[in-house]
Order: structure tokens, then sequence, then C-alpha cells
């Protein structure tokens, strides 16, 4: 090749503000990765648990840390709430959570369960109800 | 031009170009850190609140969780629950006389409107009501006849008296023997509040849900056109599914619906929304119905209001009264939308359909 107005010092220069570029722009892209579907368990506010449902292998029941007993069903296409000694249920009737921002909470016990991961393309900001 | 000058130019280029694509990126990232919000759920006013604030000062939409939080349990534990001891509404129903903060007055104020534009369809003088029945909670149970009749003549929002005077302190009064439940509206004005506080901070756009009333803010940096997609709750799927997606501005929505909070009893289902001219879960001719407009106050009032009143005349009277819009869902998944929401609503369940109004 015929650089006529490169030395080669100049080439490097041009690459190695080029790599700086790349460098700047790639983690924008890395982060856009897959976050595995993980069901993040919080009693008053706290963090208990995160099951990440993919290394679930068979299905089982699981006790939420709090004081009055509330059981969870935990597999791998969905988490739901299966006993709650609550009086109105609502975290039971709210049924199994399998996508992404999905959430169900039993607010007498103040247990909350919220599926972690990345949204579908075209799934809502949020759910009115 | 000598070699040596033409290379000096040549340089130079290069270096603007390389300059210019640095000052690129860095804005991009810049723009990817806007697009990546602080996402929170936790639970208060006894429900699930959902908070996604866009900023591109992350310790700015940090704090906004905390704050909104805040403001959310503070509204309900000092202003409006019934429940809990030295609250504004607590202190009206106790005394019937009170000294109330701004924001339950206007609250009180807003609520009152809409019932003087509904002949009291919504009410919040039902407290008497609401609490023979307490759906929703540990007590829910069929009250009596003759207890029915008893709580009926105490629903009238006319005797509710607000007195605000020049020196910036509120009065409420209301009868002796009424009741005031604003549990129909706590989740739409909290929704107004955490607005205002939004107005005072950097968050360039948010999305928050209390109990199911959304707050969009702002724009939404996700799309070119900031816009908002707020999923409708599929009425017949008790799952959380969603029946479509509203694309909307920034607003407030609220859903009243006969399968929230139900009551089962004798093989009977019995619904939250009480008619408080029959003293009974409303029958109406809808399953749902999700109203958009500015004042979430004003959205979780509609909602209940046209929840009542139906698709019809009077339910699409009162929307026009508050420039508001509304989506009706009857129980055979017939979907009538108003003016406004035309186009805005896409179906992605086969179990309905939108019908165009023939007039």
């Amino acid at each position: 090749m015929n650089l006529k107005f490169l030395k080669k010092s100049d080439v490097f220069l041009i690459a190695a503000l080029l790599i700086i570029c790349a460098a700047l722009l790639l983690p924008k892209y890395f982060s856009k990765s897959d976050a595995a579907l993980t069901a993040v368990v919080m009693v008053d506010g706290e963090v208990k648990d995160r099951i990440v449902l993919s290394e679930v292998t068979s299905a089982y029941e699981y006790t939420v840390p709090c004081t009055s007993p509330v059981k969870l069903y935990v597999a791998s296409d969905g988490v739901s709430f299966i006993y709650s000694e609550c009086p109105d249920k609502v975290c039971i009737h709210t049924g199994k959570l399998t996508r992404a921002g999905d959430t169900a909470a039993c607010v007498p016990n103040k247990v909350l369960v919220v599926l972690e991961g990345t949204k579908d393309s075209g799934a809502p900001d949020v759910i009115t109800y | 031009m000598s070699d040596k000058k033409k290379k000096l130019v040549t340089v130079i280029a290069v270096i603007t170009l390389a300059v210019l694509l640095i000052v690129v990126a860095m804005i991009l990232r810049n723009k990817n850190k806007l697009e990546n919000p602080v996402k929170n759920t936790t639970i208060g006013m006894g429900t699930i609140v959902e908070q996604t604030f866009f900023s591109t000062d992350k310790a700015a939409a940090k704090k906004a969780v905390t704050d909104t939080t805040d403001i959310i349990n503070k509204l309900d534990v000092s202003r409006l629950s019934w429940r809990e001891k030295g609250s504004d509404v607590w202190n009206i129903n106790s005394e019937h006389s009170a000294y109330v903060d701004t924001s339950t007055f206007q609250c009180i104020e807003q609520c009152f409107d809409v019932s003087s534009k509904c002949n009291g369809v919504f009410d919040i003088t039902v407290g008497k009501l609401s609490t023979l029945w307490n759906i929703g909670t540990e007590d829910a149970r069929i009250p009596s006849d003759e207890e029915i009749d008893e709580a009926l003549p105490t629903i009238n929002y006319k005797r509710i008296v607000l007195l605000p005077d020049d020196k910036g302190s509120y009065l409420i009064e209301t009868g002796e023997d009424q009741m005031l439940d604003l549990g129909a509206v706590g989740k739409g004005l909290a929704c107004d509040r955490i607005r205002l506080y939004l107005e005072t901070t950097d968050i360039k756009g948010a999305i928050v849900s209390v109990g199911g009333s959304v707050l969009a803010y702002g724009k939404n940096p996700v799309y070119k056109d900031g816009t908002w997609n707020i999923g409708i709750r599929d009425p017949f799927m008790n799952d959380g599914r969603i029946m479509g997606i509203l694309n909307c501005e920034p607003c407030c929505v609220s859903t009243s619906g006969d399968y929230e909070k139900v009551l089962e009893a004798d093989g009977k289902k019995y619904h939250h929304i009480l008619d408080p001219r029959t003293g009974y879960p409303a029958v109406s001719n809808v399953t749902s119905v999700t109203v958009i407009a500015q004042s979430g106050t004003i959205t979780d009032a509609l909602s209940t209001a046209c929840f009542i009143l139906g698709y019809s005349d009077a339910s699409l009277e009162l929307l026009k009264e508050y420039d508001a819009e509304a989506i009706f869902i009857d129980k055979e998944g017939r979907v009538y939308l108003t003016p406004g929401v035309e186009g805005k609503l896409t179906i992605t369940s086969g179990a309905f359909t939108i019908i165009k109004d023939e007039s």
C-alpha cells in the first residue's frame, strides 16, 4: 500500500483513536445481553432470595422466610403463591408469574415476588388493573 | 502545496474526525444511560407499587424511588386511611369536623365535584356501607338487608361541608352518622402527588403504578416519540394477563373491574364496587372500565362511576365533563372506545373485539 501522506506512526494514531471509540461504545451492546428470568423474593422490602428459574430442574415448594407460613411453587417456567394464611388470598389468585415484570404480593405478610429479566419486545411499560 | 503541508492537513483532518467520533460515542453512551431506568417494586397503600424512573442522573432516580415510596406511605398513614388513628380521614370520621392537609382537602373537593356530576353514583360517604361488606379484607361478608337499609341513608355527599379559610387551614365537616371512605381514589391521589414531586426533580420520564392506577410522566426515552405503553388487564383471566396495550402521552390511567377483590360466598361472587343507590355490588353492563385523564384522583373516581353507570350516555357525558377518555369492556369481550383513544389501543387477545360506534 502506498500511503503517500501517512507515516506508520500516523496509522497507529488513527488505529488507537478508533479503538478508543470502539471501547466507549462496546459496553452499550454487551449490556443488552439477556438476563435470565429470576424470581426475587422480598419480605418487608428486604430481598430474601433470588431464584434463577432456568436452573430449576424439578419443581418444588418454597417456604418464604417470614413469620406467617407463606408458600410458593417454584418451577422452571414460573412461580406462584400456593399457600398463605391471609384472608383475601389475592396472592394466590394472582396465579403463575411467567414473564419478566410479573409481580405478586401477599400484602398482609409483606411478601413480594417479582420476576426479573429481559422483557419481551412489545411488552407494556406497566399494567393497569 | 508541499507534501509536508498536505500531510499536516491530512493528520489534522484525521484527528478532528477521531475526536468527533469519540464525542459521538460518548453522547451515545449518555443516551443509553437515559434509556436504562432505575426500577423498583414494593408494597405500599396495601397494594403493589411499581416505580420506573428515567434520568441521566442515577442518584436522582434512586432518590425518586425512596421519595415516592415515602409520599405513598405518608399519604396512606397520615391522610387517607380510615383505619389509621390520627389520619385526616380518621379524624373526620371520629369528630365529623376536622382540619385536614391541603392534599386531603383538594382530594375531597375533587370527589365532591365528581359526585355532583354523576348524581352521587360515585360518593365518598359510602364508609358505613363499605365497612359492612369489607370486601378485600379478612372481615369480608354479606351484610343483612337490615344492615344495608341502615347504612344507605348515611350516604350523601351533599352533606360534606368544605371550609377553606384564607390562613391555609382546611376544615371538613360531615354528618354525625356519616363515614368517609377515600379508598376508591387513594391510589390515584398518590399518582397526582408523585407527579407534583417529579416536577421538582430532574427526572425526564417516569411510569408508576400504585396498585394498578398508573402515572405516565414526561417522555419515555425508550421510544422516539416519547410515548408510553400501558397494558390493560384481561378481565376474563385472573393471572394478570393483558387484553391489549394502550399507547399514550403523559397522563393518569385507572381501571375498575369486577374481577378484583372478590368475595365468594354461597356459590356467588361479590365484587368490591358498591352501588351507593342499592347497597350491593354494582350490576353493570361492563366488566371493566379504564379511564384516561390528567388527574389520577379524577381517573380513579371516574372509573368507579363509569363502572357503575356502565357503557351508557351517562358515562360518556360524565367523561366529557373532565376531558377524559375511556375503554369499556363488556362481558362478551366487546370493547368500546371514546373518540380520543380510537387507534391507540392494540388488542393482544383473541377474546376481544373493538366495536365501532355506528353513529
